[in-house]
């Protein structure tokens, strides 16, 4: 008798998972098993010929896609701590008590919420080479007009990058993930235990001296999960990038201007979308996945172990 | 006290001056729409409209489909919010609350899955689309964003927190686990049930890549499709392209606005990165 109600509860729990299961498995898990499977072969519109590992091999040699990896790891080297410092910042300050913080809040969290093609629109409107915002402010101090999204000259030197285009698209993504980053370092914020920093301030700690060693190791689950998403989502960052590379005039598969923005996630979207070369793509895909798994391990080491946890 | 005042009055203007910066965009935006297109192409550019020409709007909404864009990203947001809600209540409710062989392993495995980046999964369920005949119809838009291990975990947590002798008691009088689901533990955990509806249905609306790709006609693409065609349609009529963002940015911003503390709560909680 119980043995069998016990039975009827175990399917029972299976047919309400599976749902769940079945979607993600089939639509997030499947899919990247077979995109390895698909990397295997020739495949343009349809699967072609089995050609083993050689679209790897042509990978390693192509000179546009070991571009996409370093203008990726430059993109995510300007971005993540920068919209991380400042989140940070703004999260200080909006915890102290202060006058319409509610709207401050509000304010920053914004850009977060709007679509990013949209946004980048708008932004690819401000940094208009001929009319935008941003010319119009450097008129104003008297400086040279930029070339901004159409500039492929890099900020640093001529042939380094980011470019011009890509940088402008960096502060854009700032300014984009800004608020989010404040919000999650607010929570973070808020569960640090008062009297913990009760006491340190009892005993003389303040300031920069009581962020230093009380607040921001306490900090430090937040920070490294933020570190961790903000990683992964610069690593796979597409909207901005295609909406705004092609300095707002075409889309920008070839991440233009001069290929100067197109990172990997580009690189993938270009050769499978825009040249239909779809084992090839997936190959790249594939690598760029494995290479984001190991910036997260490396994360974890680097970082994980130095976390510290209250409570 | 006196040293505190400079100090505090330096923090509101450092936040003013930040706060401007974030919402300049959306100001130019603005701005910008309300234009003649004379006006808009002048440099240097002036800061508000000489005249506001609110019929900007109308041509806009006229130059393209966007009552039909905006019908299919309402009816893909409510899809995946209504799908999403019930996958992830029921598997939430079985690791939660019932005795299934192996639900430990089953969480853990749905939780390794967050690992796999979206852009790995990007071409083969594009192909799938193809396969299984979904290609270009609301099903490709819903069903494989129908199910999500955040929402899972986090429902999972607020069906932990239910009081156990609320289930005895049920469980006495003959209640069954749908039915309990139904009556007690999905009226109870509304708070995060909202969370979750809130966030799905900002994303979708949001979501410009995987539609892009398993659309193409007017029929069925969502906005944020449809302004990437605007923008090509009205090439340099930057005034009606602004417009067109406004309109397109205007649902969730507004949404965004009244239900601010449920949302800032939410991406508090789940640290979702869109």
């Amino acid at each position: 008798m119980r043995a069998a109600w016990r039975r009827r509860e175990a399917i029972e729990g299976y047919l309400f998972l599976a749902p769940a299961v079945l979607i993600i498995g089939a639509f997030h898990v499947w899919p990247a098993l077979y995109v390895f499977y698909m990397s295997l072969f020739r495949w343009d519109i349809l699967q072609g010929a089995f050609l083993g590992f050689r679209n790897y091999e042509h990978l390693l040699q192509d000179a546009d896609f070991l571009r996409s990896l370093l203008l990726t790891l430059v993109y995510a080297l300007g971005t993540v701590p920068l919209e991380m410092a400042a989140g940070l910042a703004v999260a200080l300050v909006l915890h102290q008590r202060l006058r319409f913080r509610g709207l401050f809040r509000l304010l920053y969290f914004l850009p977060y919420v709007t679509s990013q093609v949209a946004v980048a629109l708008v932004w690819g409107w401000v940094f208009n080479p001929s009319y935008g915002a941003a010319n119009g402010l450097l008129a104003s101090l008297g400086l040279a007009p930029q070339h901004w999204l159409l500039e492929p000259g890099g900020i640093f030197a001529p042939d380094a990058p980011p470019s011009l285009a890509l940088a402008a698209i960096m502060i854009v993504t700032v300014w984009y993930y800004l608020g989010f980053h404040a919000v999650v370092f607010l929570s973070g914020l808020a569960a640090i235990p008062g009297d913990l920093v009760e006491a340190a301030r009892i005993d003389g700690a303040s300031g920069l001296k009581l962020f230093r060693h009380v607040t921001f190791p306490l900090l430090s689950p937040t920070t490294y999960f933020l570190l961790l998403i903000a990683t992964i989502g610069a690593m796979t960052s597409f909207n901005l990038i295609y909406v705004m590379g092609g300095g707002g005039q075409s889309f920008g598969c070839a991440g233009n201007p001069l290929g100067t923005t197109q990172v990997a996630a580009l690189f993938v979207f270009d050769r499978f979308w825009c040249q239909t070369e779809l084992g090839y793509a997936s190959a790249a895909a594939f690598v760029l996945g494995l290479l984001i798994l190991a910036l997260s391990a490396l994360n974890g080491r680097l970082f994980g172990r130095r976390t510290v946890y209250v409570g | 006290m006196w040293a505190k005042r400079p100090r505090r009055l330096l923090l509101y203007v450092a936040m003013l001056a930040a706060g401007v910066v974030i919402a300049f965009p959306f100001f130019w935006m603005l701005s910008t729409s309300l234009k003649s297109e004379a006006e808009a192409t002048t440099f240097p550019p002036s800061v508000l409209p000489a005249h506001w020409l609110f019929g900007n709007y109308l041509d806009a909404w006229r130059a393209a489909p966007f009552g039909r864009y905006f019908l299919n990203s309402a009816v893909m947001a409510a899809g995946q919010v209504a799908l999403g809600l019930v996958t992830s209540s029921l598997a939430a409710y079985a690791l939660a609350r019932m005795r299934v062989p192996g639900r430990g392993v089953i969480f853990g495995a749905l939780l390794a899955t967050l690992i796999i980046p979206p852009e790995v999964t990007l071409i083969p369920n594009y192909i799938a689309m193809q396969r299984l005949g979904w290609y270009n119809t609301y099903v490709a838009l819903i069903v494989p964003f129908g199910a999500s291990v955040f929402n899972v975990f986090l429902l999972r947590q607020a069906f932990l927190q239910l009081p156990g002798e609320l289930y005895e008691a049920a469980v006495l009088e003959g209640c069954t686990h749908l039915r309990f689901l139904w009556q007690f533990a999905v009226p109870l955990s509304r708070p995060v049930l909202a969370i979750i509806a809130l966030l799905t249905a900002i994303r979708a609306w949001n979501d410009f890549q995987w539609p892009l790709i398993v659309t193409d006609t007017p029929d069925l693409r969502p906005i944020q499709v449809g302004l990437t065609i605007f923008r090509s349609d009205v090439s340099t009529n930057f005034q009606l392209l602004m417009a067109g963002s406004m309109m397109a940015v205007l649902p969730v911003v507004v949404l965004y606005l009244v239900t601010q503390r449920q949302f800032i709560q939410g991406i508090a909680r789940t640290g979702i990165r869109g």
